[in-house]
């Protein structure tokens, strides 16, 4: 095995956890201090993107084994930028009762931090990607406008927050509504996870910089196998593989954001144990709902998701069931066959709350042990319970409208692109592997990031709340 | 010099030749049936509008141009619409697994039909003449969604 060199810091991934990290890190730095970064894919420009109608030239399905319930599938990005590149940009915060869970509602945990510890970090994301989102008022306390308008809701959505004044927001978003120096504005062609206009914010066309600091070297296509940790107790650095060869790199500070599936997989190769190490992989369940209108025209949003609905979001049900963001979609359109209606429908989703079980896991593939075991059983009780109501949840939402026909599809989406859990956050290290500044309990000196560490799986999309975590943990070092 | 052709080069060239007109006279059916098959889609399902010639072409190569799977490119397709030209011919076919597909394939052709040209730009109105505008591909047109609406912000 050939050392390599010394350095400050390691970070493993470039995805959003990593790269909010590094820039909050190198704000904070020394002029002389020095970064590494471990990639395991490949730089791969939009154009190349484009060009092969890819994210990545790594097939994702190839890296890992999964078993459990076979409709259930992961899906992520690995290459520069991670899943930045596959995302859809959808940016909601989270609720500051989501940090409250069993407090309020006896379900799940209590995370160590709360929304008011986040609130600064969170405008600090939006403000670099570009957040376009609602006028006041807010479904969550603000202090400021988001940086860029609203974009433009449909008919039906118009309706809805006619109805819900106080629940139906125009959907905060990082597609911009608004062209930037560093991507084009956003034409709603509802192919996000690879937009045609580079339209929506990636760690590509809005973090390139933080990667360009001549502090910092980017290793692409190095796999990293292992943490090494001396004594169980302080990570020395990083055995990674690069070009067939083993490679190790020494530093103080080790950073891995190689999301919910690597993360724990990496830290049980490198002999770190914890009981709930890998333990709770969940993401939140989606159902699909088509709503065909009377007299009422869909599709006139400026971008694919137009609106969030909190209406079934917080409130006592959620100690009986998950709660649940309505989504509203754009684009692409879904158009009725029948003359005359072609435009009158839209379509809508409802992102459900899991309670995260521990027998959802992901551990060392016993058959391979160069492979994550991914397994996923089942749905929650408490998730599927919500996914049953939807029926009469969307007979009241849309009573007193012009609404001919809802159908809701009679089962879950295979996967919603959030994958969470598997490296729990908390303040008690018998029942967390990480603490609130997500710094592994057992090893200080290894700060494990994004979603991976989520406590539990509200269902407001996680990235900003990752990546404002990132923010917080570098300014707390 | 001048080469002499032997027999049986005459008779192999010969059979290619008709080999290779058959496989030509089979691919433009094939595409004649395609493009019927769109146009029957069509007109069937938004009367009294006009969309034929060159628009129609740019519509079917465009729909056959799709990367990876797309609606002109399955086998079935190409067996069900290879044997049943007219434009009746949804209402003909009497293998319901087969009409049930072929029902099922006019949603994502009309969806194409929508977003490829001008028909909701300029508006319904009996016999206009529809005009082919862009690739109902984001990637070969980028911004293809006639829908959306962006005000001025």
């Amino acid at each position: 095995m050939a050392q390599v060199s010394s350095y400050d810091l390691i970070v493993v991934g470039t995805g959003f956890a990593s790269s909010f990290f590094l820039r909050g890190f190198l704000k904070r730095s020394a002029a002389n201090s020095r970064v590494l970064v471990l990639e395991r894919g490949r730089k791969l420009d939009h154009d190349w993107q484009v060009e092969h109608r890819s994210n990545s030239d790594i097939i994702h399905t190839d890296t890992f084994r999964k078993a459990g319930l076979s409709s259930k599938s992961w899906n992520f990005t690995i290459g520069f930028g991670g899943s930045s590149n596959c995302w859809s940009a959808t940016t909601p915060r989270m609720l500051p009762n989501d940090f409250r869970s069993k407090s309020l509602y006896g379900v799940g945990y209590d995370w160590p931090v709360t929304y008011d510890d986040l609130a600064l970090y969170y405008d600090e994301v939006e403000e670099v990607m570009s957040v376009s989102g609602p006028d006041a008022p807010w479904p969550v306390p603000r202090t400021k406008p988001y940086p860029q308008p609203p974009h433009r809701m449909t008919e039906p959505d118009r309706l809805l927050q006619a109805k819900y004044p106080d629940a139906y927001f125009a959907a905060p978003s990082a597609r911009a509504r608004i062209a930037t120096p560093d991507r084009n504005q956003c034409c709603a062609n509802g192919v996000c996870t690879l937009c045609p206009m580079d339209a929506k914010f990636t760690i590509l066309n809005g973090m390139r910089d933080v990667y360009k600091d001549p502090r910092v070297e980017v290793l692409t296509g190095s796999e990293v196998l292992a943490v090494d940790v001396v004594g169980g107790k302080t990570a020395r650095g990083i055995i990674y593989r690069q070009d067939g060869r083993e490679y190790s790199a020494n530093a103080d500070l080790v950073f891995l954001g190689a999301h919910a599936i690597f993360n724990p997989f990496i830290m049980l190769k490198s002999g770190i144990n914890h009981p709930l190490l890998g333990r709770r992989l969940n993401e939140r369940a989606w159902a699909h709902m088509l709503v065909h209108f009377d007299g009422v025209e869909g599709f006139s949003g400026s971008t694919a998701m137009t609106a969030h609905g909190y209406m079934f979001y917080d409130g006592p049900h959620r100690a009986e069931r998950g709660a649940m963001i309505i989504e509203a979609h754009n684009s692409p359109p879904v158009l009725r066959s029948e003359f005359g209606k072609w435009r009158q429908a839209q379509l809508f989703k409802f992102a459900i709350e899991e309670e995260p079980d521990q027998s959802n896991r992901v551990e060392i593939d016993p058959h391979d042990p160069s492979l994550p075991l991914v397994t996923f059983n089942a749905h929650s009780e408490y998730a599927l319970a919500s996914f049953r109501k939807i029926p009469e949840l969307a007979e009241e939402l849309f009573s007193g409208l012009p609404v001919e026909k809802i159908i809701v599809e009679p089962e879950l989406a295979p996967d919603h692109v959030h994958i969470q859990g598997t490296v729990m956050m908390g303040n008690d290290p018998s029942n967390s592997v990480v603490d609130d500044q997500m710094r592994c309990h057992s090893i200080p000196n290894l700060i494990v990031g994004g979603s991976s560490v989520f406590p539990t799986c509200p269902p407001a999309n996680p990235t900003l709340t990752l990546s404002a975590l990132s923010l917080r943990t570098a300014a707390l070092l | 010099m001048t080469a002499r052709i032997s027999r049986r080069t005459l008779v192999v060239g010969g059979l290619c030749g008709v080999g290779l007109s058959a496989g030509l006279i089979e691919f433009a059916e094939r595409q004649m049936n395609v493009r019927g098959y769109v146009q029957a889609i069509i007109y069937r399902n938004i009367p009294g509008i006009i969309f034929d010639g060159a628009d129609l072409d740019q519509l079917v190569e465009d729909l056959a141009r799709a990367p990876g799977p797309n609606i002109l490119s399955y086998e079935w397709f190409k067996d069900v619409v290879g044997k049943t030209v007219d434009s009746e011919f949804v209402d003909s076919i009497q293998n319901e697994r087969v009409r049930r597909m072929t029902t099922a394939y006019q949603h994502p052709i009309l969806n194409a039909f929508f977003m490829a040209t001008d028909f909701f730009p300029e508006g319904y109105r009996e016999g206009r003449q529809i005009s082919f505008v862009r690739s109902s591909d984001p990637y070969v047109a980028k911004c293809c969604n006639p829908l959306a609406i962006f005000d001025n912000v």
